[in-house]
């Protein structure tokens, strides 16, 4: 189990680094398969930039760039420390904010935002 | 004072006391729990909601329904957060199809189907990892692409 962690901080560290450092705008970075096959913007589009804006704490040009970045990440970061390191504890938090409407709100989201970007 | 949870089959809604249970709709066939029960149980076996029902009168039994008390375990882990992170960071669309069974996993675990719940677990596990490996080979791809280009450039400057 430590091992996991310590791959998963290390992971995280190396990526806050090479995002922090390098700006994805400038430099050739992986382009999403997605947009290059069809054309069109995918949900995560713009998250490679995005993080970069975060990292030097331009959060409004981070949510210009991909607005779902942002609260995703925290949403995604306090939601994995619960499960991770409470596992049990709070299930009234677990059930309102990680459960079945949770899940149905991310799916509409995602979804509503997948197609509203392409078209406006 | 009491605190009872009841469930439509779909959600679990409560604690609520007896008094906030009177405006609920709650009918004598209503599955409802409280602290102590071993079970969830219509609403007309329980003694203390009977004046719930004065005016009601209760009709044929159902057989009890098998269902896991609120939040006396957990659910399986629905990959509801692994999911989103595949979906907004990954540009593949495959963590959509996680989030998907994320809210299976939720509503067969509310309804008390715990094997298929297990089940749903999984596939959404399966579908975060195929999306996130699917990611990482995309990346690893490309930066080797990227490598061989560059020294390709570099051979083409030093033969010039």
């Amino acid at each position: 189990m430590k091992k996991k962690y310590a791959v998963w901080i290390l992971g995280g560290i190396f990526i806050i680094i090479l995002y922090g450092i390098v700006d994805p705008d400038k430099f050739v970075f992986p382009k999403c398969p997605f947009r290059v096959l069809t054309g069109l913007l995918c949900p995560g589009c713009g998250s490679q930039r995005a993080m970069h804006q975060v990292l030097h704490g331009h959060f409004l040009s981070s949510m210009k760039l991909n607005p779902l970045f942002l609260p995703g990440i925290v949403y995604a970061f306090v939601g994995a420390i619960i499960s991770n390191f409470f596992p049990g504890t709070w299930p009234e938090v677990r059930h309102s904010f990680y459960g079945l409407k949770a899940a149905y709100l991310a799916l509409i989201i995602v979804l509503v935002f997948w197609v509203g970007r392409n078209i406006f | 004072m009491e605190q009872y949870y009841y469930t439509d089959g779909k959600e679990r809604y409560g604690p609520f006391t007896i008094e906030q249970l009177r405006g609920r709709n709650i009918t004598p066939e209503t599955l409802t729990w409280k602290e102590g029960m071993p079970d969830w149980l219509a609403a007309k076996n329980l003694s203390d909601l009977q004046t719930l029902f004065m005016t009601s009168e209760s009709i044929g039994s159902t057989p009890p329904v098998i269902m896991t008390p609120p939040f006396r375990e957990m659910p399986p882990k629905n990959w509801l957060v692994e999911s989103i992170l595949v979906t907004i960071c990954c540009c593949l669309p495959f963590g959509i199809v996680g989030i998907v069974n994320a809210t299976k996993v939720e509503a067969l675990w509310n309804t008390g189907q715990k094997e298929a719940a297990l089940k749903a677990s999984q596939e959404a596990g399966k579908w975060v990892k195929i999306g996130f490996f699917t990611g990482i080979i995309v990346i690893a791809l490309y930066i080797i692409l990227v490598f061989f280009g560059i020294l390709a450039g570099i051979g083409a400057g030093l033969s010039h």
